[in-house]
C-alpha cells in the first residue's frame, strides 16, 4: 500500500493555486474591537439606525458568550483585537457604477481564479455572479437580466439601501443574532455578502453565484447571505471561496440564511477552498460558519450541497428547519483534509412539520496529519409525524497519521418517524486496488476510480460549472472527476 | 439544586465509616472525596449527561443505606432455577460472606474487609487502576464511599464449569457503592454474572463500580444485569481489560429504573483480541435507561462486534451512546456496531449516537443505527392469525430483543430474564 499511498500523497502535496496576493491599495479599519468598530462598519455603509441597534445589540450579547469548546479542532484562539473588520479597495471607496470603473487589478485577480467579471465570456451566460473581495461586494453580474424575471440578486449592503423591508423582516430571522458565539459576532460586524429574493412563482432563469476572496493581511471576512424564495419559486445558488497563502490565520465567519416558503426550492452549493496553511500548519483560514436554512412553507425544499477541501480550521453545519409540512432538506457533503487541516462539519435536520424527509450523505476523506470529523443531528419533534431520515456518512483514510470520526446524534420523539443512520470507515482498499490493476488500470488510475466513485453521490448534486471545479479540487483527480 | 447533592454527598464522605471498619483504603477514598468535589454534577450542559435528566436525584439530600429488610433479602436472593452458579451476594452495597458459596478450587472471592497482606496488594494494584481518565462524578462518589467490596480471582488456566453470580440486591432506601474486582487468570474460561436489583417501591440509590481484568487468552463471558423498577436509581461503571489474545463477551441488559444508566468501558489492550457485545435497554413508564458504551482498541489486530437493541414505550426515555476509539497504532481493526431501536409511544423518547474516532487507517469500521416502529403488516398478520393486537405487539417487540437473550449461552439465566421482559412488554399504555 505504501506505494499507492505516496502516489496519493505526492498528489495531495501539491501547491494552493489560489495563493497569490493581489497587490492593491485598500482601505481598512484599524484592528481592534469594540462599540465604535460596530458604528463605524455601519456608518460606512450609510445603514438605517435599526440596524446599527440590532448590531450593537449582537455586539453586547457577543460580549457575554464564551468562544465553543465542543468541536474536535485545536487551534491558536484568535486575538479579536488583532483583527481589522473592515477591509476594501481604495480606489473602489465610493463603489464602481459600472465594470469598466473596476480596477483592473481586480478584475485580473478574477480571472487569475478563473472567474471571468465580463459578463459576455460567461458560459453562455448561464451564471450570474456576485464578487465579495475582502469586505466589500465588487461586482454583481447579469443584474439587468434578473431583474426583467422579477429576481433581486444583489450585495446586502445595497439590499438594505434598496429593500429595507425585506430585510429587516428576514434577517435574523433563521439564525438568531444570538445563535451562537460567531454568528453573534457576525452579526455585529458583518460587513457585505449578496441577498437573494425570488418573487412568488418565478423560477431563477440561472444560477446565481458569489465569489468570496480575502486579500488583505489580518482581516476577518464576516459576510451575510440571505437568501428568500416565496411561493413556488426556486433558485440554484453557488458560493466559492479562495484566499491568499499567509503565514497568520484568517477568520472567516459567515452566516448564510436560506427561507423557503411554500412550494419553494433553494439548492445551495459551495466550494470552499480557503487557504489550508502549509503542510506544518502554519496560517490557514479558520472557517467558522454558520450556514441554515428553514422550509417553513408546506412542500418547501431546501438542498445544501458541499465541497470542502480549504481552511486550516473548519467549524461548519448547514442545517434545514423543516417546519412546513412535506417539506425536505438535503444535504451533501465531501470534505478532504490533508496536511494539518482539521475539519468538524456536518449538518442538522430538525423536523417540525408532519411527513418530512431528509437524507444526509456525507463523505470525509483524510490524509497527511489532517484530522475530519462528521457532527450530525437528527432531531424528530413530537410533532413531526411520518418524518423521515436516512443518513449515510462514510470515511476514507490515507495514511496511518491522520484521523476521521463520526458523531451523529439521534433524537427522536415521534412513534411514527424512521431514521436510519449508516457510518463506514476504510482506506482504499487492496482488493479494489488490484482488481483495477488486474485488469490493466494503473495503480494511479485505479486510486482516482475508487475515490471518484466514493464522492459520486456528492458529485452528481452540483451542478455542472462546479462539479468540474471540484473534481480539479480534490486533485487527487485525473479526469475531471474526483478522483 | 445539584448542590444539595453535592454537599450531602461530600459530607457523608467526609464522616464514613466502613461497615466492617477496615482502615487500609482510606487513600483510596480521599482520593475519591477530593476528585467528586472537584467533579461538575450531571446536567444537560455536560455531554456526557446531554439526555439524562437527573434532577430528581440532584435534588435529594442522599444519605447511607440502612439496615436491609430481611424478609426483602430473602426473596431477592433466590437462586435462579437451573443456573447451578457459584454465588456471592451483596446486601445494600455490603458484601455478605455468609451468603456466599464457592465450592471450586479454582475460584477465590475475598472480601476487601478480610484481605491478608498479599491480597491487599492484588487488590490495590487493580482497584480504580483499570477505570480511564475523565470526569467520572459517579466513579468518584463510589471511591468516596467505598465500603467492602470483593475481589474474585479465577486462577490461570481454570476451565470453569459453572458460573459466578455476584448479585447485588437492595432493600433499602440511601446510596450503596457495590464494589467488583474480577481477575480472570492466563488462559482461564470464565462466565460472570453481574446483577442488580432492587425491592419494588423502595427508593435505593446505587453506584456500582466494577472492574474486570482478562489475563492472556483468557475467556469471560460477561453477564450485565440491571433490573430497575420505578423506584431505583442505578448508576453502573463496568471496566474490562483485554489481555493478549482473550476473547471478551458481554451481555447487557438495562431494563426500567427511574435511572438505570450504564457506563460500559471495554479497553482492548492486548492484541489479538475478540471483543463482542450485546445488549438490551428497555424503557415505559417514566423510566430512563442509558447504554453508553466505549470500545478503545488501543493494539493492532483485534475485532470487535457490538449489537444493541432499545426500547422505549409509554413516556420511558432510551438513550445510547456507543463510541468506538481506534487508537493510532490499532491497525488491522474491525469493529461493526449496529444499534436497532423500536419507539412504540408518542411520549416516549430515544436518542442515539454512535460514534467513531479513528486514528488509524488500515482499519475496517462500520455502525449503523435505526429508529422505527412495528411493522404494520407483521402485526396485521398477526391479527389474520388470530391474535390480539396487544398480544401481537407484544410478541413482536420481545422478538425484538429476543435476539439478544439468544446469544446468551446460559439458557437458565435467559430463561430467568424473560420473566421482566414479558412484564415489561404487558399492558404497555402507547396512547
Amino acid at each position: 500500500m505504501s506505494e499507492h499511498t505516496d502516489l496519493i500523497e505526492a498528489e495531495l502535496a501539491s501547491e494552493y493555486e489560489a495563493g497569490f496576493v493581489t497587490d492593491i491599495e485598500s482601505e481598512s479599519l484599524p484592528p481592534g474591537l469594540d462599540e465604535d468598530t460596530v458604528r463605524a462598519i455601519s456608518a460606512r455603509k450609510k445603514e438605517p439606525q435599526w440596524l446599527l441597534d440590532w448590531r450593537l445589540e449582537a455586539f453586547a450579547a457577543w460580549k457575554t458568550m464564551e468562544e465553543p469548546e465542543w468541536a474536535h479542532v485545536d487551534y491558536q484562539k484568535v486575538d479579536f483585537q488583532a483583527l481589522s473588520y473592515y477591509s476594501a479597495p481604495k480606489s473602489q471607496a465610493d463603489g464602481p457604477k459600472s465594470l469598466d470603473e473596476v480596477d483592473p487589478e481586480l478584475i485580473r485577480t478574477y480571472e487569475k481564479l478563473g472567474i471571468p467579471l465580463h459578463e459576455q465570456k460567461m458560459l453562455a451566460g448561464v451564471v450570474a455572479v456576485d464578487v465579495v473581495f475582502d469586505s466589500v461586494s465588487i461586482h454583481t453580474t447579469f443584474k439587468d437580466t434578473l431583474a426583467k424575471a422579477g429576481v433581486i440578486f444583489s450585495s446586502i449592503s445595497e439590499a438594505v439601501q434598496d429593500h429595507p423591508e425585506i430585510i429587516k423582516k428576514y434577517l435574523g430571522s433563521v439564525v438568531p443574532a444570538r445563535d451562537n458565539f460567531y454568528a453573534c459576532l457576525n452579526s455585529a460586524v458583518f460587513s457585505d455578502g449578496s441577498f437573494v429574493f425570488i418573487p412568488k412563482g418565478v423560477t431563477c432563469p440561472m444560477e446565481l453565484s458569489t465569489y468570496f476572496r480575502i486579500n488583505a493581511m489580518n482581516t476577518g471576512q464576516f459576510e451575510r447571505t440571505l437568501i428568500i424564495a416565496e411561493e413556488g419559486a426556486s433558485v440554484s445558488y453557488l458560493e466559492g471561496c479562495t484566499a491568499p497563502m499567509r503565514d497568520e490565520n484568517q477568520l472567516h465567519a459567515a452566516v448564510v440564511e436560506l427561507v423557503a416558503l411554500d412550494d419553494a426550492k433553494i439548492k445551495y452549493s459551495t466550494v470552499q477552498n480557503w487557504y489550508p496553511g502549509d503542510a506544518e500548519g502554519k496560517g490557514g483560514v479558520y472557517n467558522f460558519v454558520t450556514k441554515r436554512g428553514i422550509c417553513k412553507g408546506d412542500n418547501s425544499h431546501i438542498s445544501w450541497t458541499q465541497v470542502e477541501t480549504g481552511s486550516a480550521v473548519t467549524w461548519k453545519y448547514p442545517s434545514v428547519i423543516l417546519r412546513g409540512d412535506n417539506s425536505v432538506g438535503e444535504f451533501y457533503s465531501v470534505a478532504l483534509t490533508r496536511g494539518r487541516q482539521q475539519a468538524d462539519t456536518g449538518t442538522k435536520m430538525i423536523h417540525l412539520g408532519k411527513n418530512t424527509k431528509s437524507t444526509i450523505i456525507a463523505k470525509g476523506i483524510s490524509a497527511a496529519n489532517s484530522e475530519n470529523v462528521y457532527r450530525g443531528l437528527v432531531r424528530i419533534a413530537p410533532t413531526a409525524e411520518g418524518a423521515r431520515n436516512y443518513t449515510q456518512c462514510d470515511s476514507l483514510l490515507i495514511g496511518d497519521t491522520c484521523g476521521a470520526h463520526t458523531f451523529p446524534y439521534i433524537e427522536n420523539k415521534h412513534n411514527s418517524s424512521v431514521i436510519e443512520h449508516e457510518a463506514t470507515t476504510s482506506k482504499v482498499s487492496d482488493e479494489q486496488l488490484f482488481l483495477c490493476q488486474q485488469r490493466g488500470i494503473d495503480t494511479e488510475k485505479a486510486v482516482s476510480m475508487i475515490v471518484n466513485g466514493f464522492c459520486k453521490d456528492v458529485f452528481k448534486e452540483l451542478p455542472m460549472e462546479f462539479a468540474v471545479e471540484a473534481g480539479k479540487l480534490l486533485e487527487i483527480s485525473l479526469e475531471g472527476s474526483v478522483g | 439544586m445539584a448542590e444539595q447533592f453535592k454537599d450531602s454527598a461530600s459530607a457523608l464522605a467526609s464522616t464514613f465509616v466502613p461497615s466492617k471498619g477496615e482502615q487500609w483504603l482510606s487513600a483510596q477514598r480521599k482520593q475519591g472525596s477530593a476528585a467528586f468535589s472537584g467533579a461538575a454534577m450531571p446536567s444537560r450542559r455536560i455531554e456526557q449527561f446531554k439526555y439524562n435528566n437527573f434532577n430528581d436525584l440532584l435534588k435529594q439530600n442522599i444519605s447511607l443505606a440502612g439496615a436491609s429488610d430481611q424478609a426483602l433479602v430473602a426473596e431477592l436472593t433466590a437462586e435462579i432455577p437451573g443456573l447451578n452458579a457459584h454465588r456471592f451476594v451483596f446486601v445494600d452495597g455490603v458484601f455478605q460472606p455468609e451468603l456466599s458459596s464457592a465450592t471450586d478450587a479454582d475460584v477465590s472471592a475475598t472480601a476487601f474487609s478480610t484481605a491478608d497482606d498479599a491480597q491487599q496488594a492484588v487488590i490495590s494494584d487493580l482497584l480504580g487502576k483499570l477505570v480511564p481518565e475523565g470526569d467520572r462524578p459517579f466513579v468518584a462518589l463510589a471511591d468516596s464511599l467505598l465500603d467492602d467490596g470483593v475481589l474474585l480471582e479465577v486462577a490461570a488456566g481454570a476451565d470453569l464449569q459453572k458460573p459466578v453470580q455476584l448479585l447485588s440486591v437492595r432493600t433499602t432506601t440511601g446510596v450503596a457503592t457495590p464494589r467488583l474486582l474480577v481477575k480472570i487468570g492466563d488462559g482461564a474460561r470464565a462466565s460472570v454474572i453481574e446483577q442488580y436489583q432492587c425491592a419494588d417501591g423502595v427508593q435505593a440509590f446505587d453506584s456500582a463500580v466494577s472492574e474486570l481484568d482478562l489475563g492472556a487468552n483468557a475467556e469471560l463471558h460477561h453477564y450485565r444485569i440491571a433490573l430497575g423498577n420505578d423506584s431505583y436509581t442505578h448508576i453502573g461503571t463496568s471496566v474490562a481489560h483485554q489481555g493478549r489474545d482473550s476473547r471478551y463477551r458481554a451481555y447487557v441488559i438495562n431494563t426500567g429504573g427511574a435511572i438505570n444508566r450504564l457506563d460500559h468501558v471495554v479497553d482492548v489492550r492486548g492484541s489479538g483480541s475478540n471483543s463482542q457485545m450485546f445488549g438490551a435497554y428497555l424503557a415505559r413508564a417514566k423510566q430512563q435507561v442509558d447504554i453508553h458504551l466505549c470500545v478503545e482498541h488501543a493494539v493492532p489486530n483485534c475485532d470487535s462486534q457490538e449489537t444493541y437493541r432499545g426500547m422505549a414505550a409509554e413516556s420511558g426515555k432510551a438513550v445510547f451512546n456507543g463510541r468506538i476509539q481506534i487508537h493510532k497504532d490499532a491497525q488491522k481493526t474491525d469493529a461493526q456496531l449496529s444499534c436497532r431501536n423500536l419507539l412504540l409511544s408518542n411520549k416516549a423518547e430515544l436518542n442515539a449516537k454512535p460514534e467513531l474516532e479513528i486514528y488509524a487507517d488500515d482499519v475496517k469500521c462500520a455502525h449503523g443505527a435505526t429508529v422505527g416502529q412495528l411493522d404494520p403488516e407483521s402485526i396485521f398478520y398477526m391479527r389474520t392469525r388470530g391474535l390480539s393486537e396487544e398480544k401481537a405487539r407484544a410478541l413482536l417487540s420481545y422478538g425484538f430483543i429476543n435476539e439478544v437473550l439468544l446469544a446468551m449461552p446460559l439458557e437458565p439465566l435467559a430463561d430467568f430474564l424473560r420473566t421482566p421482559m414479558d412484564a415489561f412488554f404487558a399492558n404497555q399504555d402507547n396512547s
